[in-house]
């Protein structure tokens, strides 16, 4: 699974993500400004965090099962092919069809129409 | 074998969905922006697969399988917006992008 995760990830979205950098053609980098922050935002965000760390320390503990009694679903492919193909068909047809949805959207987002300037 | 429990986990889910949300609050160009939001996707799905492992069940990671197909269909879509974005306005910043202000 993390293997999968780790092919599509790497293979299909960072490398869009990289493309499209280069084709936009960024120049030079932007700081993160916070020094425009109004007074009562910071006030806000810095008693957030406290009392989330404070709320972590005083009882952030999951009870986190013991490992060993666990039994690895997610190393076997073949129950999870099998319940992809089961349980979940619907929603993996659902997603086929949203990926082709996508897919007709960019390529009406990217293309260039000559004779349509009204509309853009 | 892992030896991490649960809290590590999540702690790191929490991690970096708040590095994505600063991101997403701080930054400035439009393309570094998605980035941390898909950071913040990431982050859940590290949630989800963690919970799913320490319960020994399966749907877990069959949603990851779902939230990295609609995060690619996602990216794609943004992706072409933004250069659609850029072309027309020539550029990315969301300071200058105020048309619909006032």
């Amino acid at each position: 699974m993390a293997f999968i995760l780790l092919l599509v990830y790497a293979g299909a979205i960072v490398a869009l993500f990289l493309f499209i950098i280069m084709l936009l053609d960024t120049k030079g980098v932007d700081r993160p400004r916070v020094t425009g922050l109004p007074l009562v935002a910071r006030v806000i965000a810095v008693g957030l965090v406290a009392l989330g760390l404070v709320s972590f320390w005083a009882r952030g503990h999951v009870v986190s099962p013991d490992l060993a009694g666990v039994p690895a679903l997610g190393a076997s492919l073949k129950l999870y092919a099998y319940q992809l193909f089961t349980t979940y068909l619907l929603p993996v047809q659902i997603l086929g069809f949203l990926l082709l949805v996508a897919m007709l959207g960019v390529i009406v987002l990217s293309k260039r129409f000559e004779g349509l300037d009204d509309i853009k | 074998m892992i030896t991490a429990t649960l809290d590590t986990y999540l702690l790191l889910s929490v991690a970096l969905f708040a590095i994505g949300l600063l991101g997403v609050l701080i930054r400035r160009n439009t393309l570094i922006i998605f980035m941390c939001l898909e950071l913040m996707l990431v982050a859940s799905t590290l949630a989800l697969v963690a919970f799913s492992r320490f319960n020994g069940t399966m749907d877990g990671n069959v949603f990851v399988f779902f939230i990295l197909t609609v995060a690619a269909a996602e990216v794609a879509v943004g992706l072409a917006i933004i250069v659609a974005l850029f072309r027309k306005r020539m550029t990315i910043q969301v300071d200058e992008l105020n048309t619909l202000k006032n």
